[in-house]
């Protein structure tokens, strides 16, 4: 395979897994949206064994950072009122990149890029699944609240199992149902 | 400069304890620069991915379900086989396979082993491969202090420092 194919193949799993999907169905049901999450982590995974298998800095000589061929630790999918938004633990957002009513929200456990004061874990604020996927959806609905908001569970693409909710999405967004 | 995030990642490390190899799945655990930014580790699985050879039998660790039941109250339809897969797959190749034990704690260190592979002659060949030597193993030796090392440990857990 050429250089450019893998290339290609690296712009398509995370273009098809990236935080930036949406769907207009708002008839949508939560579990609908949980079927396509865990559908889209398994295409995710097979795509990133595929890429590791390809990937060999000896025989292409072609230098790829880790984003690019390692699995992330935790995806999630979040539905609004019209849209739906997937979001994974993948890199902190820059800053600018974080919607006004997100940086709202994330005030309250304190700065972006910290671990907060008023939570035990060392989570750092702002990298959660649920932060980048709400973020996506406030492009499209920025009025929205927390309320009308309904997060599918979070889970490891790698095994397909549910992880809980940590400390600081708790604080925001409320226990899980 | 580059940043650390390796607790964005579900990373596959690789690490041998002669003549064993070992695979650790880290979940979301931050590893050290040292070990994120080296590259042998992906070089490691990629070498392991394209290298032919028939897949090893291979077992489940004997405790995993006790050991990961407490999954089963976070989520009544945690699905055993799946969970499994990948860490077979690693057995598949050689390897001895470990997952971080609870995932939601973010800097727990804790390890339990999933799967392990049963040798056979063709194990000389893949370390041997990796050493670029010709030894031979006694495999039956090893599968038998393999066997009574995994049935007596009581303690489940090993603890990694990555």
């Amino acid at each position: 395979m050429k250089k450019r194919a893998i290339q290609e193949l690296i712009t398509s799993i995370n273009q098809y897994f990236d935080k930036t999907h949406y769907t207009v169905n708002s008839k949508r049901s939560i579990d609908s949206l949980n079927k396509t999450l865990v559908d889209k982590s398994k295409i995710y995974k097979e795509n990133i064994n595929k890429m590791q298998e390809l990937y060999s800095t000896k025989r292409f000589k072609l230098i790829i950072d880790h984003e690019h061929y390692e699995l992330v630790a935790c995806s999630i999918a979040v539905k609004g009122k019209k849209y739906s938004s997937f979001g994974t633990s993948y890199r902190l957002l820059p800053i600018h990149k974080y919607l006004k009513p997100t940086r709202a929200l994330l005030s309250h456990l304190g700065m972006i890029g910290n671990t907060s004061l008023i939570t035990n874990t060392t989570n750092i604020i702002g990298k959660c699944a649920e932060v980048k996927a709400i973020n996506n959806i406030f492009k499209r609905e920025s009025k929205l609240t927390v309320a009308d908001v309904n997060f599918t569970q979070a889970i490891r693409p790698r095994t397909l199992e549910k992880i809980p909710r940590c400390q600081n999405c708790t604080q925001i967004f409320g226990n899980e149902n | 400069m580059k940043i650390n995030n390796s607790s964005d990642f579900d990373l596959d490390l690789f690490f041998r304890i002669d003549p064993l190899l070992m695979h650790v799945a880290t979940a979301g655990l931050k590893v050290n620069d040292e070990i994120f930014f080296n590259r042998a580790n992906n070089n490691f699985r990629n070498f392991l991915k394209n290298f032919t050879q028939t897949p090893f039998e291979y077992k489940l660790n004997p405790f995993l379900q006790e050991i990961i039941s407490f999954k089963r109250e976070i989520n009544p339809n945690f699905d055993f086989d799946l969970y499994t897969t990948d860490f077979i797959t690693y057995a598949q190749f050689g390897l001895f396979s470990f997952d971080r034990t609870f995932i939601e704690k973010n800097g727990d260190n804790n390890f339990h082993l999933v799967a392990y592979p049963i040798l056979d002659e063709s194990y000389s060949k893949l370390i041997n491969r990796i050493n670029n030597n010709n030894n031979s193993l006694d495999y039956n030796l090893l599968n038998n202090d393999i066997g009574q090392f995994v049935n007596n440990y009581n303690n489940h857990s090993f603890r990694f420092n990555l």
